[in-house]
């Protein structure tokens, strides 16, 4: 329940600063996509089933606020996610540049299932933004990456912060 | 004993591949229904859009009160010498007015003696720019009026700098969403303001530099860099008489029609408030011009695609060039734009 609460505070977290606090503060520069972030991020680190399931609700909110066609963006998180799960339970992604390079892997996967379905849908299509999902997928990967490790180290590295100011304070009143 | 351990871990696998194969489903049954759909946005979206929009409101107005407290108390350094240039600027704008006015009375005056048609400015709602699109692909942004403010879906949205998009599918309550003039999908009647040349306005694709171009324009038309390009009103969503931008640049087509390049007037990446339309929508043309389904680029230029069959402006390109705006004083059309449309950049 705490990790289904957790994901969804960050999937709704990552939805409004990519929609709101992010164009409020810096008009469109932003241009990485980390709703797709939260959803690898949860499937490295719950699995493929909690990635589609956190990629299929991603998608469809961020569907449901943009001007597209419902369930495109949430096909393509969905296919992105249980990948995700799946590659991170069959190999070690615990590393910065494997998991950087799942970051990577899926914002590609996610840009050509996306542009892809609306090639089929729509007469023109998206078009080709290869530079664009390049950008992307580089800023992804490195926020994912530090993301991710912050999550895993973070509280050790807190303990510890802790447990040394504490252990100095001691010295000085023994002193 | 291993198929035992392992059993549950199979058990777990498939269920997993059903989940992923149910979800796929759903998604293409969902994307299926939309696509065949005449009837617009579906209440799912609905509903998702009404609920999230108040989280972006909420979200907005949280951020907003950050940004207003850092503006309004701690970046006000230098404030004195900038309002003392104000006040400057705002003596001679009065100046200006002043002129302006005397202007505008002998104008009038012009007007009543030639037995011009004067075309009223409509009434508009102010309302506020919450959020943008989560994808880029698209260029939408959500204002935070809906439904219960009166605002329809098709409602033509503007700002001071000129032309800014139109309402797209059925609004929430209290939040609608704006598809931008510069979507790729957008599309709106347009005439070059210094020689009555009508076209089609389209948003251009997300990779060129230009977010605007001009279509239908023929060869033969004088457009140069540095025209300006008005609405024409002729799609029956846009009034008539607003910027949409100026040619950057113009080239001689291989076909018949000319390629032109628009540099929007509106800076779409700091959007604030903007004006909905709420009065006297302009007439849709019926008779004398071409059907809009026949004519070429009108079909791609709707909200979502050729998919949802809906309400856009299917702007016929015009068979010649449009009369109506033409330079000043020209007898028989209203010589300016039917509203002050704001500072040209």
């Amino acid at each position: 329940m705490t990790r289904l609460l957790s994901v969804g505070a960050a999937l709704l977290a990552a939805l409004m600063l990519q929609t709101v606090v992010g164009y409020q503060l810096f008009g469109r520069l932003i241009a990485m996509d980390l709703v797709l972030v939260v959803v690898v991020g949860t499937a490295i680190f719950f699995g493929p089933t909690a990635g589609l399931v956190a990629g299929t609700v991603a998608g469809l909110c961020q569907d449901a606020l943009s001007g597209g066609v419902l369930g495109v963006a949430g096909l393509a998180k969905t296919l992105a996610g249980f990948v995700a799960g799946v590659v991170a339970t069959q190999f070690i992604v615990s590393g910065i540049i494997p998991r950087g390079v799942v970051f990577f892997a899926m914002t590609w996967l996610h840009g050509v299932c996306f542009l892809g379905l609306y090639a089929m849908i729509e007469r023109h299509g998206i078009g080709r933004p290869w530079r664009q999902i390049l950008v992307q997928s580089l800023l992804n990967a490195l926020v994912g990456v530090v993301a991710t490790q912050a999550i895993e180290r973070g509280p050790e590295w807190w303990r510890r912060r802790q447990y040394t100011r504490r252990h100095e304070g001691r010295r000085r009143l023994a002193r | 004993m291993l198929t035992n351990d392992r059993g549950p871990v199979l058990e777990f696998q498939k269920r997993t591949g059903y989940l992923l194969v149910a979800a796929l489903l759903g998604h293409l049954l969902l994307i299926s229904a939309q696509v065949s759909s005449q009837t617009g946005a579906s209440v799912l979206e609905t509903t998702m859009f009404g609920a999230l929009s108040r989280v972006q409101a909420l979200t907005s107005w949280v951020t907003q009160g950050i940004t207003g407290a850092w503006g309004n108390y701690v970046a006000l350094r230098g404030h004195r010498a900038r309002a003392d240039a104000l006040q400057l600027q705002l003596d001679r704008l009065g100046v200006q007015l002043q002129h302006a006015t005397a202007q505008a009375r002998r104008t009038e005056q012009l007007e009543r003696l030639l037995q011009l048609q004067r075309t009223e400015l409509p009434a508009t709602m102010a309302a506020r720019v919450i959020a943008a699109d989560p994808a880029a692909a698209f260029r939408t942004v959500t204002i935070d009026k809906g439904a219960s403010d009166g605002v329809r879906r098709d409602m033509a949205v503007l700002s001071p700098l000129g032309v800014v998009g139109r309402v797209i599918d059925e609004p929430a309550a209290h939040a609608a969403k704006v598809q931008l003039i510069i979507d790729r999908n957008a599309g709106a009647g347009g005439v070059i303001e210094r020689n009555g040349a009508g076209g089609v306005v389209v948003g251009a694709s997300a990779d060129t530099d230009l977010p605007l171009r001009m279509e239908y324009v023929s060869n033969l038309a004088d457009v140069t860099p540095g025209d300006l390009v008005m609405t024409s009103g002729l799609d029956g969503i846009y009034p008539r008489g607003f910027v949409l931008g100026r040619v950057e640049r113009a080239e001689r087509g291989s076909g018949l029609y000319r390629l032109i390049a628009i540099r929007p007037s509106v800076d779409f990446s700091s959007l604030d408030t903007v004006l909905l339309v709420t009065g006297p929508q302009p007439a849709r043309p019926d008779a004398g011009t071409a059907p809009a389904s026949n004519a070429p680029g009108a079909g791609a230029r709707e909200g979502r695609g050729e998919a949802s069959g809906g309400a856009s402006p299917t702007v016929a390109p015009p068979q010649t060039q449009a009369a109506p705006v033409g330079p000043a004083g020209t007898v028989g059309a209203p010589s300016v734009p039917a509203t002050p449309a704001g500072p040209v950049p």
